[in-house]
């Protein structure tokens, strides 16, 4: 089964080195293809976005390489700073967002990594039953209204600061971790403050930066609520002004007074212009978030 | 900081077909039906007398019928239509209004904005909601307090929430007391009809023309073919369709197929609608006409004379037509000065014109379906400050300054030499302009709107020749000065099931045949609630 | 011995330091310290969870938002009664609910696992990260865009059809295609979201300590023994843990996703959200689509909790342990 020579496994572990070539091509194979699946369509669409009017006339939509490339679609949304405004809203957000809802979140995840303590399911039944009933559109704006949060940016964080997803695995990963050092972390005298900051947090550091990871993209893509609760247009995060330069083709015709609407760039560059300057932070930071989760983190931990 | 408001706050009242003049604060069970009552006391309703301005004089007349007016260019020396400032630089006003453009800089970056409220003498903030979403948000700022502006277009049990929050406007309107805001008294009481609710009107409503949806034609492709781009009988109809069908060249003739059964329907002189007859209404899904209409476009899409992709969602048929993907389609009225920017350009062959519908047969006398004479309503909050609701018609009159005046180009344009710029006698925006301008005011309050393609003066001149001959051709749909609740609650449920029936039988799914099933279907859904309520308002306004 | 048990994380459950007491008080006086930490999210879910879902009363009400709670009518169950009326249109939203979110089940939820198995066997770890992100970013394209894509792909005049009309080949009908439309619905799922699924699995996944397999090798295990003995093993809580979850939203199955595709008609592609938001958002029928949302609560409910304690049974831990 093994081979004799010695395998490159370039630093792992020899046991986890691959069995056969089969194999390898297989999996070659597929993740070839998955890529190439997805890749094709975000040629297409950063293509689009540079292509001209007449050649999306011409191929009907979606271009796979633009013959005269062009920034116009760009330079359209840009224009003006209303975008750029409300790209330095949505980062702001985000950034409040995801700190104060991790510390949060993990916080009630750690005060239920213990099955037996003092009103542990109550307190878990509360969070699951979050998730599976909502409240309406309406009772939520009054709420908001009456809290007084209407055209604030805090109406846009604390409402999800928590999420019964992310508290229930959260704390699965919590639960998970070896007893045996919060056990001895105990005996040496360690408070829960202490056992947190110092245990708990560094080893969960691949589930936060997951979690972590979830809050900032959901914060990012967020409009709905802002669509609800923010009225002032300088206040309005990325995804809401975006959706402005979103054209219904069907719906143009009717309401669009055009003799003094200028030339704008066709419909589907705009969209597709749209999608790469909403893509393009996520793309810079989640590298970033990569490490954590990809590596082994107990490595380390248990031994001696 | 607050964003001036958009001086168009448009209110709709029912999409297609305007909802009339109907319906009491609540359903009262009383004598003969309160349907009637509450038409009766709406149909007595003083409308604002009528009275067109006349300070610009159009290039093109329009005609009592309903002609647009037609300008080859913007006027020489734009008059000053409204040469009282509204307020007085010290007030403050919200609407809340549906944006079809990109979101433009707040009003402290943005100088166009900052120059209307100037002219204004007020500060108009806007609430903007993107157009798509408007039905999601429009029950979040019903249920606290209304803005002063709202932007209403089709909701359900408008009446009753005109009753409870919004202001009734009679007293400030009726008859000659429009004659205080000029501009508003230049809308015409087919528009004005819309608003009426309760007993009173309730409403600016942003007018619409008579012309209505029109069936574009590619006449360059047409013509390079070797065909007639107006054919006078169904037959040779066909036979155009079956000349410029040609898939190896990725073109067909169609896109749509409802339009094309609507088409045939026009062909055939068939009512628009609702038939009325004797008071008794039938709508014209149930008619026999739309049972043949519906087998000949079963026969054109068995053909092959559509586009393949034409039953999806959201076909974007402006590229195909544009792209001569498809020679034919079926648009608004609003898409021709769309087409005309997107299209004629110098070197490209593209040439577009509107189809009248030629006869059916020998004995039919061919139709068009009227426009629907307002897109939405403006609502004013309920207030008992009467200097304040005259403010804001004083507003509502400024931005309803027609085509040709100074307040236009403000409203629609800009700041002269900053937003825009005089180029051979037509406003051009400039760069900072295109930004700036993107702010809706005339979703609050709109003038009639004119033919006027800048640059393209023989485009105007052949839209108002295609009108000359279409309006007079034009017949409304009787429920239109009507108001039927549970239409207005149910249209899109009814739609949808006509919609999707009708796609399964062109697609070839079910048999002409099913459609007697599919009425069945709609009669018990709602059809004969709307049908009733529809009989009871006529009755009540005659 | 280590490759015939199931094997589990190194470390073996500890007793807890102190002796288990039975008094609450006893009890509280220990883990006081503990609840402080829960205290900021319970303020969150109270206020802005708790505190509107007090609104859903409305389903006992015709709600009209400009009358609010306190003048809208009361209409006591009525609004319930279009849910279990047996109307055929409800039925036939329920009947395809129900067939996509099996669909889902058996073929959108393993996906992300099985590529993230596949992710995670490979040694070249740069590869590995490119190839990661690559695959998620589809998660990010709204509906509106997936659709369009699909659209121009696999529309009746797209790509693949027009090349095979082309070659004189029949085209295939899948977009507006009823019996194609669960098949396309479900794929499109996978397309989108198999990628950012992974994520959550390979977080899991990295946590696996390497001697174990050095350990499985040792043992004589191949790669597809360790595969089975220590890699799923690993993943098994985390996957059931997301299953049971899963099921608690078995009732709503792509809403935005879906309305933008009706275009196969009702028949096959409405669903229960889209069924609501015709027949009670649209009709300005808000008692009705709160009376929907308990009802389907009270659905996701019942099948978490039996979910659970199938788990039980199975000697996992679920969501929570009785």
């Amino acid at each position: 089964m093994n081979t004799t020579a010695p395998r490159n496994t370039r630093g792992r572990s020899p046991a986890l080195a691959p069995a056969s070539l089969p194999a390898k091509i297989l999996k070659a194979i597929v993740l070839v293809v998955a890529c190439l699946l997805v890749v094709m369509p975000f040629v297409s669409v950063i293509s689009t976005s540079l292509a001209d009017q007449q050649q999306i006339t011409e191929t009907g939509g979606y271009v796979l390489l633009p013959d005269r490339p062009s920034l116009s679609a760009y330079s359209a949304i840009l224009a003006g700073g209303v975008v750029a405004r409300a790209l330095l809203v949505s980062v702001g957000i985000a950034v409040v967002g995801t700190s104060l809802g991790l510390a949060v979140t993990s916080a009630m995840a750690y005060s239920l990594s213990r099955p037996s303590s003092f009103a542990h399911k109550p307190i878990l039944m509360l969070v699951l039953l979050t998730m599976l009933f909502t409240p309406g559109i309406i009772p939520n704006y009054l709420l908001i209204k009456q809290l007084g949060l209407l055209n604030s940016w805090w109406s846009l964080i604390l409402p999800v600061l928590v999420t019964g997803f992310s508290v229930i695995v959260l704390r699965s990963f919590m639960i998970g971790l070896p007893r045996d050092i919060l056990e001895s972390a105990r005996i040496d005298g360690a408070n829960d403050l202490q056992i947190f900051v110092r245990i708990i947090l560094p080893l969960s550091k691949a589930a936060l930066a997951v979690i972590g990871l979830f809050f900032a993209v959901g914060f990012w893509n967020s409009w709905f609520n802002a669509l609800l609760y923010l009225n002032d247009p300088s206040k309005l995060p990325l995804p809401l002004v975006l959706r402005t330069y979103v054209v219904d083709n069907a719906r143009l015709g009717a309401e669009q007074l055009s003799a003094e609407s200028g030339v704008l760039p066709p419909a589907e560059s705009l969209q597709m212009a749209i999608l790469v300057i909403s893509l393009v932070p996520i793309l810079l930071v989640y590298p970033f978030l990569q490490r954590h989760f990809t590596k082994g983190v107990l490595v380390g931990a248990v031994k001696g | 900081m607050s964003a001036p408001l958009s001086r168009r706050t448009l209110l709709k009242l029912a999409g297609g077909t305007a909802v009339a003049a109907t319906a009491g604060p609540s359903l009262s069970a009383c004598s003969s039906s309160p349907t009637a009552s509450r038409q009766q006391q709406n149909s007595g309703v003083e409308l604002p007398a009528y009275v067109a301005y006349q300070g610009v004089k159009p290039d093109l007349a329009p005609t009592k019928e309903g002609v647009m007016s037609g300008f080859l260019r913007y006027p020489a020396s734009p008059v000053a239509g409204v040469p009282d400032r509204p307020g007085t630089g010290a007030e403050e006003l919200t609407a809340f209004i549906q944006q079809f453009r990109p979101i433009p800089p707040p009003a402290s970056r943005n100088e166009y904005w900052r120059n209307v409220n100037d002219k204004l003498g007020v500060t108009l903030n806007l609430q903007m909601v993107p157009s798509a979403n408007y039905a999601d948000k429009l029950p979040t700022v019903l249920s606290g307090d209304l803005p002063d502006f709202t932007m209403i277009v089709n909701t359900p049990n408008l009446p009753q929430l005109l009753d409870a929050k919004c202001q009734n406007l009679t007293e400030f309107l009726a008859g000659d007391a429009v004659k205080d805001y000029p501009m508003l008294a230049n809308l015409r009481p087919e528009a004005w009809r819309t608003t009426v609710f309760n007993g009173g009107i309730y409403g600016i409503p942003i007018p619409r023309e008579r012309i209505g949806v029109i069936w574009f034609t590619r006449v360059d492709l047409v013509r390079s073919l070797g065909f007639d781009p107006a054919p006078t009988t169904y037959q040779e109809f066909k036979e155009l369709a079956k000349g410029v069908t040609n898939p190896k060249e990725n073109r067909w003739a169609f896109h749509g197929p409802a339009g094309v059964r609507d088409l045939i329907l026009r062909m055939m002189g068939a009512p628009v609608g609702w038939q009325e007859e004797a008071g008794k209404f039938t709508s014209v899904h149930e008619l026999e006409q739309t049972k043949q209409a519906i087998s000949d476009t079963r026969e054109l899409v068995k053909a092959g004379y559509f586009h393949p992709d034409t039953f999806t969602d959201g076909a974007p048929f402006k590229d195909w037509i544009g792209a001569g993907r498809v020679v034919m389609v079926s648009d608004n009225y609003s898409a021709w000065p769309q087409y005309v920017m997107q299209y004629l350009k110098p070197n490209s062959p593209v040439q577009l014109d509107g189809m009248l519908p030629p006869k059916y047969d020998a004995g039919a006398k061919p139709n068009l379906a009227r426009g629907v004479p307002s897109f939405s309503t403006t609502v004013v909050k309920k207030t008992g400050d009467k200097e304040r609701i005259k403010l804001m018609l004083r507003v509502a009159n400024y931005l309803a300054a027609p085509f040709g005046t100074q307040e236009y180009l403000v409203n629609r344009y800009g700041k002269e030499g900053v937003d825009y710029t005089m180029v051979n006698g037509d406003p051009i925006l400039t760069s900072k302009g295109e930004v700036e301008h993107t702010a809706e005011f005339y979703r609050i309050a709109d003038a009639p709107w004119p033919l006027y393609e800048p640059g393209h003066p023989e485009e105007t001149k052949k839209e108002h020749a295609y009108q000359v001959k279409a309006v007079p051709m034009t017949v409304a749909n009787p429920a239109d000065t009507l108001y039927s609740e549970t239409y207005s609650r149910k249209r899109n449920t009814l739609n949808t099931l006509l919609d999707d029936a009708l796609s399964e039988v062109l697609q070839g799914r079910k048999d002409v045949a099913s459609w007697d099933d599919t009425i069945q279907r709609w009669r018990k859904q709602g059809g004969d609630q709307v049908r009733k309520e529809y009989e009871e308002a006529f009755a009540g306004s005659h | 011995m280590a490759l015939t048990t199931d094997k589990r994380p190194a470390v073996q459950p500890v007793p807890p330091a102190t002796p288990p007491s039975t008094s609450r008080l006893a009890r509280l006086k220990r883990d006081w310290g503990l609840l402080v930490f829960a205290v900021p999210g319970l303020l969150v879910f109270l206020i802005f969870h708790y505190v509107p879902l007090l609104g859903n009363v409305i389903a006992f009400q015709d709600y009209q938002p400009y009358l609010g709670v306190r003048q809208s009518p009361w209409v006591g169950f009525s609004n319930f009664a279009l849910i279990f009326s047996g109307d055929p249109d409800v039925l036939n939203a329920l009947k395809n609910t129900l067939i996509l979110t099996l669909l889902q089940v058996g073929f959108v939820f393993p996906a992300p696992i099985i590529l993230a198995l596949v992710l995670n066997s490979l040694l070249y770890e740069p590869v590995k990260r490119i190839v990661q992100s690559v695959l998620y970013m589809p998660h990010f394209l709204s509906w509106v865009i997936v659709v369009a894509i699909f659209q121009q792909i696999l529309g009746n005049a797209g790509l693949l059809n027009t090349y095979l009309r082309h070659k004189g080949i029949e085209p295939f009908e899948i977009i507006g295609n009823p019996d194609a439309f669960r098949a396309l619905i479900t794929s499109q799922v996978i397309w989108k979201d198999t990628g950012w699924g992974t994520i959550l699995f390979l977080a899991a996944l990295s946590r696996v300590d390497q001697e174990q397999y050095e350990a499985a090798a040792v043992d004589g295990a191949g790669p597809a023994r360790q595969m089975w003995h220590v890699t799923l093993p690993a993943l098994r809580p985390l996957i059931i843990l997301l299953g049971i979850l899963r099921l608690g939203d078995s009732l709503s199955v792509g809403f935005e996703q879906i309305l933008l595709q009706q275009g196969a008609g009702t028949s096959v592609s409405e669903v229960l959200d889209t069924y609501v938001y015709h027949h009670a958002f649209q009709q300005g029928e808000w008692g009705i689509s709160a009376a929907v949302g308990l009802v389907k609560g009270l659905v996701g409910l019942a099948l978490v909790l039996g979910a659970n304690k199938v788990a039980h049974l199975f000697g996992e831990d679920g969501v929570y342990r009785s």
